[in-house]
Parts: C-alpha cells; sequence; structure tokens
C-alpha cells in the first residue's frame, strides 16, 4: 500500500475519534468555563435522562434495528408519573407505572418488528405518533403541570455530588456493559446483528433475545421518564421530543454501526458525553435553534457516512489482500 | 437388508410435498460411516429438499430416517443438531464481525462463575482444538471475516465437529474455492472420512464426485434413480442418469441446415467500434449460427452493438435485404432482434417482480387495450399460461417471484419472453450458463423447436461441445475478427479450441 492510500485508510476508520479530539482539544484551550462544576452537572443530569434509553438503544441497533420512539416513550413515562403521583404521592409507584407502560409499548414494537415483520422505522415512528398523542391528552389543555416540592427530591438530589440520575445511569450502564459483554446473552445480540439466520440455524430462539433487548429498552425508557419529570418538577408538553435523535448520535458516534453486528456500550458512554457536551456547548454559545438542528443532522450524517466509508475502505482492503494470495498461488 | 444394518445413515421412502407437488416421491438411500457419498442431480431434482429435511428446515410427509441404528426424528434444526447432522453451507452461516472461536462454540459457550458469564478463556481453548482438527491456523480471537472464503468454510467445519456431528452434508462446497483450495478441503474431508464421519457431497461438478467420493447417488424428478460405487462407473453413465436418456441424445436433432439459396433474414458488413475490427457475416432463415471466442475475443460485443447497445464507429446492418439503422435496443426490437444477455440476473429479469410480470414485458402492446395501454388481464394470463406448457416452467405459478426460481427455470422465462415477441432473429449470449444439466437440455430442445418454427439463431457460447452439438455453422472469433468459419461437421472441438488460443486461420 503507497503511504497516501495508508493515510487514507487510517483517517476513514477512524474519523470520528480524530474529529471528536480536535473538538475536545478546541473546548479545554478555548473555553475553561466548560468545565466549572455547575456546567457539568447541569450537563451530566441532562444527558443521563436520554443516556439511560442510549443503553438499550446500543443492543437495538447492534441487533440492526433502529427504534425511534424512545424519547415519546420517556415523554409518555413521565406524563403517567405524574398523574400516578397525582393520585397516590407515591414516587415509587410513579416509577413502577411508568416503567410498566414503557415496557408494554416496546414490547409492543418487539412483537410487530421481530414476529409480524414490520419495518422496524415505520413502526417505531407510527408508535412515536401514539406516544407522543397519547401523553399530550393525558395532559390535557394546560399543557403544563406544576408539581409540588416533594416531587422534585429524585431529581434534585446530589449523590456524590452527581444527580440520582447520573448515578444510575452509571451503575445500569456498568451492568450493561457486563451483560453484552460477559453473557450468552450479550454474544447471542452481536451474532443476530451479523447474522440473523445463521443464529436460528444454531437452535437460539431469535424472536425471544430481540425481543428482550426491546423489553430492557422499555424499562430503562420508563426509569428515564420518571427522572425527567422530577428534574423538571413536572410535566409540559412535548418534553422528550428529540431525545430519541440524541440517543441515536451517540450510539452512532461511539462507533456502533447502524448496519448491525457490532459496537459496544464503552462507546455509547463516550457517546453520550460527547452528544451531550456538545448540547451543551451549543446551548452556551446560544445558537439559534435551528441552526442546531442543521448541526445535529449534520454530525449523525457525517458519522453513519463515515462508518459506511470504513466498511467499503476494509472490504476494498480485504479484496486487494484475498487478490495478492490468488497471484501467489499462480506464480 | 443386511447392508443397509451397516449403514449409518438410512433414509427410507421419504415423500414430500409443498402445495400439492410432490417434489420427493419416495426417495431411500444410505450411507456408511467413514463414506463420503455424492448426491448428484438436477436443480428441481429434490437434492436441496431432501437435504433441508435431514437437517430439520423442512418436516417430511412421510417416510423414515435412521442415524446408527435408531430411528431419528426431526423436527427443528436443533434436533438435526442433536441427532449429530450438521451442514456445511454453499453460502456460509457465519458471523462475519465476531471471532473466528465466537463462530464455532456460539451454541454452546462455555460458562463460570455465579452468574455465568462467558469463559472466554476456555472458548478458545476449545476452539483451537477443532480448528487443529480440520487443520486450520489461525488465532481463535481472529475476526472472521479476516479469513479467506476457503478458511472461512473451514470455521464452519469445525463449528460443526464441535457440535459433535458424525454425519455433514457439504453442499456444492468448492463453487466459490480456488483449486488449490479444494485440494486443501478434499484433504479435511479425507480426514473426517477417516475419522469414521458419514460425509454427503452434492455438487454438479463430476471430477469432484469421482475424485472424493466413494459412492454417489442421482436423483431425478424427487426419486433416487441409481447409487453407483464410483470405481464402477463412467461420467457418461452418470449424465444420463441425471437427464434420464443416453448422452448422444443430450442434445437435440437439429432441423436440416439451410442451403446458400435459403433468403438471408440478417446481415452485417464491417461492424467496427472500440473492440470490433471489421465483422461481417450473413444468418440466413431457420439456421443456428454459433459464435465461438475466448472471453473479450469480440462476441458478445458483436451481438451487444448489433441489438445497439453499443455504439458503432462504422458498419451497416441488413434486416431482410434492406439496411436498418439500429440505435437502441428499442429500434432492435422493432427491427424484430431480440437478445437474451448473458447477465440473466442483472440484465434478463426483473428478479423482484413474478413469472407473469417477467414474460410479458416486452409484449405489453399486445395485450393491452390499443391507444389506452390498459392491460387485459385475461389475454395476459393465456399467454402466460400457454408459455408455462410450452416452454416448461416448472414453478408454484404465475404469480412466483423470479427471483426464487432455479437458475434454469429463470432461463426458462428470460427465453419464452423472447420466444413470444414473435422476433425474426434471436442473439443467445450463453444461454446455458449456470444451469443445470436437466435444465439444459431443455433449453436445447425449446431452441431448436423455435428454429423449426423460421426462428433464426444466433448462439454465443464458450462451450465447444455447446457450439459441436447445436450450431448449423460456427463463426470463430479472436481480436474482434472472425478467423474462420466451419460447417457443422466441418470441425472438431480440438480445432476450435485450438484456433481460438492462437492457432492458424483457415
Amino acid at each position: 500500500m503507497s503511504g497516501l492510500s495508508k493515510v487514507r485508510s487510517v483517517v476513514f476508520k477512524n474519523a470520528t475519534p480524530i474529529l471528536l479530539a480536535i473538538f475536545a482539544i478546541f473546548v479545554v484551550v478555548k473555553m475553561p468555563v466548560f468545565f466549572t462544576p455547575d456546567n457539568l452537572i447541569s450537563l451530566s443530569s441532562q444527558g443521563a435522562i436520554w443516556g439511560l434509553a442510549a443503553i438499550g438503544m446500543t443492543m437495538l441497533i447492534i441487533t440492526g434495528v433502529t427504534d425511534v420512539s424512545v424519547g415519546s416513550q420517556i415523554y409518555l413515562g413521565g406524563v403517567i408519573t405524574v398523574r400516578v403521583f397525582q393520585a397516590t404521592e407515591s414516587m415509587v409507584l410513579g416509577l413502577l407505572c411508568s416503567i410498566l407502560v414503557c415496557m408494554a409499548v416496546s414490547a409492543f414494537n418487539g412483537f410487530a418488528i421481530v414476529k409480524v415483520g414490520l419495518p422496524s422505522m415505520i413502526t417505531t415512528l407510527a408508535v412515536q405518533q401514539v406516544c407522543n398523542g397519547t401523553a399530550s391528552l393525558i395532559i390535557g389543555k394546560d399543557s403544563v403541570i406544576t408539581m409540588p416540592d416533594e416531587f422534585s427530591v429524585w431529581g434534585q438530589t446530589r449523590v456524590l455530588g452527581l444527580p440520582i440520575s447520573a448515578v444510575l445511569f452509571l451503575a445500569l450502564f456498568v451492568v450493561g456493559c457486563v451483560v453484552m459483554n460477559c453473557t450468552k446473552f450479550g454474544r447471542y445480540v452481536y451474532a443476530i446483528g451479523n447474522n440473523s439466520d445463521a443464529m436460528a440455524a444454531s437452535g437460539v430462539n431469535v424472536f425471544r433475545i430481540r425481543e428482550i433487548t426491546f423489553i430492557i429498552t422499555g424499562i430503562l425508557c420508563g426509569i428515564a421518564g420518571t427522572f425527567n419529570v422530577s428534574r423538571i418538577g413536572g410535566a409540559q408538553f412535548n418534553m422528550g421530543i428529540q431525545m430519541e435523535f440524541s440517543c441515536m448520535a451517540a450510539v452512532v458516534v461511539g462507533g456502533t454501526s447502524m448496519l448491525g453486528g457490532s459496537g459496544n456500550m464503552i462507546g455509547t458512554l463516550l457517546g453520550v458525553f460527547v452528544i451531550a457536551a456538545l448540547d451543551q456547548l451549543l446551548r452556551m454559545f446560544s445558537v439559534s435553534v435551528y441552526l442546531y438542528n442543521v448541526f445535529w443532522g449534520g454530525i449523525v450524517l457525517f458519522t453513519v457516512s463515515m462508518d459506511l466509508l470504513k466498511k467499503y475502505q476494509e472490504r476494498h482492503e480485504r479484496e486487494l489482500k484475498n487478490l495478492a494470495a490468488q497471484e501467489d498461488e499462480q506464480s | 437388508m443386511e447392508q443397509k444394518e451397516k449403514d449409518y445413515l438410512v433414509i427410507e421412502d421419504i415423500h414430500k410435498s409443498f402445495y400439492g407437488v410432490e417434489v420427493l416421491k419416495g426417495v431411500s438411500f444410505s450411507a456408511a460411516a467413514g463414506e463420503v457419498h455424492g448426491l448428484l442431480g438436477g436443480n428441481g431434482a429434490g437434492k436441496s429438499t431432501l437435504m433441508n429435511i435431514l437437517g430439520g428446515i423442512y418436516s417430511k410427509d412421510s417416510g423414515r430416517i435412521f442415524i446408527d441404528g435408531k430411528e431419528a426424528n426431526i423436527t427443528d434444526s436443533k434436533a438435526a443438531e442433536r441427532a449429530g447432522i450438521a451442514f456445511i453451507h454453499q453460502e456460509l452461516k457465519l458471523f462475519g464481525l465476531r471471532s473466528v472461536a465466537e463462530n464455532i462454540m456460539i451454541s454452546n459457550l462455555p460458562t463460570k462463575g455465579p452468574f455465568h458469564f462467558v469463559d472466554d478463556k476456555k472458548k478458545n481453548e476449545i476452539a483451537k482444538q477443532y480448528l487443529d482438527e480440520v487443520g486450520l491456523q489461525v488465532s481463535p480471537t481472529t475476526r472472521l471475516d479476516e479469513l479467506s472464503i476457503a478458511e472461512q468454510q473451514q470455521v464452519e467445519i469445525a463449528k460443526a465437529l464441535s457440535l459433535n456431528a458424525k454425519v455433514l452434508i457439504f453442499d456444492e462446497p468448492t463453487s466459490s474455492l480456488t483449486s488449490r483450495e479444494t485440494n486443501i478441503l478434499f484433504g479435511i474431508i479425507r480426514q473426517l472420512k477417516k475419522n469414521g464421519a458419514c460425509i454427503i457431497y452434492i455438487s454438479h461438478k463430476s471430477d469432484e464426485i469421482f475424485e472424493i467420493c466413494d459412492k454417489v447417488s442421482v436423483l431425478r424428478n424427487g426419486e433416487n434413480v441409481g447409487t453407483r460405487d464410483t470405481a464402477n462407473t463412467t461420467n457418461d453413465e452418470l449424465v444420463s442418469l441425471i437427464i434420464g436418456r443416453k448422452l448422444d441424445q443430450y442434445f437435440p436433432e437439429l432441423p436440416p441446415a439451410p442451403g446458400p439459396e435459403a433468403e438471408t433474414v440478417l446481415e452485417v458488413k464491417g461492424l467496427v467500434n472500440k473492440k470490433l475490427n471489421g465483422v461481417s457475416f450473413a444468418l440466413r432463415k431457420g439456421e443456428i449460427l454459433g459464435l465461438f471466442g475466448l472471453m473479450g475475443a469480440g462476441r458478445s460485443e458483436t451481438a451487444r452493438a448489433i441489438f445497439g447497445l453499443d455504439h458503432l464507429f462504422s458498419g451497416e446492418i441488413y434486416m431482410e435485404g434492406s439496411q436498418v439503422k439500429i440505435s437502441s435496443p428499442r429500434k432492435a426490437m422493432k427491427t424484430g432482434i431480440s437478445f437474451l444477455t448473458e447477465n440473466r440476473r442483472e440484465e434478463g429479469l426483473v428478479l423482484n417482480a413474478d413469472i407473469r410480470k417477467n414474460l410479458t414485458f416486452p409484449i405489453l402492446s399486445r395485450v393491452s387495450v390499443p391507444g389506452i395501454g390498459c392491460i387485459r388481464a385475461k389475454t395476459e394470463m393465456s399467454l402466460v399460461k400457454e408459455a408455462f406448457k410450452r416452454f416448461l416452467i416448472k414453478a408454484t405459478g404465475p404469480e412466483q417471484r423470479a427471483a426464487t426460481l432455479s437458475g434454469g427455470n429463470q432461463q426458462k422465462v428470460v427465453l419464452s419472453k423472447w420466444f413470444m415477441t414473435d422476433s425474426k432473429v434471436l442473439i443467445l449470449d450463453e444461454p446455458t450458463r449456470g444451469v443445470d444439466i436437466g435444465a439444459k437440455a431443455e433449453i436445447y430442445q425449446l431452441i431448436t423447436e423455435m428454429v423449426e418454427k423460421g426462428l433464426s439463431v444466433i448462439l454465443i457460447s464458450c462451450e465447444e461441445s455447446e457450439m459441436m452439438g447445436m450450431c448449423h455453422r460456427i463463426l470463430v472469433m479472436r481480436d474482434g475478427e472472425i478467423i474462420g468459419e466451419f460447417q457443422r461437421d466441418e470441425t472438431t472441438q480440438e480445432e476450435l479450441v485450438g484456433l481460438c488460443i492462437g492457432g492458424k486461420a483457415v
């Protein structure tokens, strides 16, 4: 391989990490204010909410499906927590109900996509609309519900200087890491994303494994929903919208391929940090909301394109290798 | 019965129907441990159905399967695995982005500790044992898609061994291997045989069957039409078993060659473009004219130029005596020329459409209401039904998707499509490539029938036997020029081949 194509190969394969490194250096040099405790706490309490869902999303994307309904599930779960708390004064019950509802929604997603065979994009998009609408109906015409102070206890208590949601996120993240790397279940998830037919031929119940990944995502969305409303201190219209996008962005920036079969949890953790940091940064610059959207879309497009280029590059190199091997054989 | 009791795998009287069509009509055969048993047969003969029954993908309607003397009840792939049956698929069923060890061990990953975490160290150790057994020198932690196809196949064999498989089914395992890789594979198969495995070897290539198999069974139309010891049979015998008649009847009797007085349908003079250096010839009515040569000699290029697919620098084309200008395939079809390209899947068929749509694409104007363009379903359907009967298309019905047909039947659909256009000249580029031997004979028969009805055919092929068996007259091409012309009986296969690789022009 010539020098130039070697450079090209390295750049293609590591485009996202290289870009992130440049970004990190830029922030450190230019914006020391970014690293003040207040700023970091605000960042982590926001990022932790959709970061929870990103744990499940990583599993889903590794099996080869995308779920664009997670943001709406978080919205719906939050609204349900609010209503249950109003009725029972119990945060725990609110959490349980939120988890149950989101679990049911995700289980439905899984059934429709895996068992029935509906395409994941349109199915979860439709479910997203249903959840959004239902949640808004439950909020009612006031569009905002303000809650008493005790409702905000979970969202505003600090453990070791961090919000509970952030601690919970880190803990569940560690569990997710272990599940994906050390258990049979995790190995099956990867294998299904690689070649689900081959997995079925190996005698593993593919539907069960995939359904479980959906249910895990649902549970995580339920937890995220409760902490979201507790952090805000109430519910309002359309909170959680676009969270699925932050989720997906974090997962792909973390190196999980949208084509399925490869990726890892640690990458997602980094991705969550990066996306949350970028988010915060854009807010600090008070970038216009429109420009903000353009920026997010651009980042995700860039990362998935780079992933594809990386695949091409790898295939190209493999072909070259095979060609060389064949020539060896002939000579 | 004595013999059968000794055999490791015994299949008795298996029947299987799909949608009322009987695919297996009581197949029986048996194979011993330490034996490589070849399985031959055309597409649609029932080989893959039978193997899928063994693998637990399909369930049989009736019949019995014995393994090591005990009846095996194979209901799903897990049951097949328990019975010790493993498949080495034509298209490998592996996980490209995972490690070699993970691929081998996926269905019984070893675990340790109170949480049953996967024991990677043990997994790699066990995988290494099986890799050694098939003689593959790679680290178990290598990512699978860094291996060559041949090495990946060895991983699949290692996987089968890890499942304790005693019956290994190889489905055309050499289709994407080089000759050296094939030899390595045969070494492995011989080793497995020595260790007492019972091996079923499916292939189209008879030289492989003779090299590696001890016995061979031939399936035709869902029946076992004969089991032979490879030491006591010949290629000719196997071919006649496969096609169900003697080899000399393999090519149909051609209608008599039209004499020089016959009417000339198509004439080309001095065709020149990037690939052609002045090609001239004339095609008579009811004639099959062969264009023979190596790849790139200008055979397909000539056809593409005549059909308006490639640009011509100079040259003239005459259709029934009058000069025509063909600038596009559309023009060519209007003049009465049809072209079956060598890329059946890419250019010949709309794979996702059903057979009916594929058949009537070129003749939609004939089946639709004139001026309005609305398709008359009844007219279309009757044409399609007629084509099914006339051209021996084997399918579940006109609504079957083209992609799901066997190679031979796909080709028959493409052929029928062009036959139905009522063209005067049909150019066939490699019409039997990738088609099994039974369908091949049927395609030859179809071509002959159409020629008898007055069609003129230009047949392009790189198989000498096809040239000799199917053409009235053969033109040999090299470097974009015609360097030889022969009547059918004037030449030999050796002469043709010698000429196109650089012998003397006649």
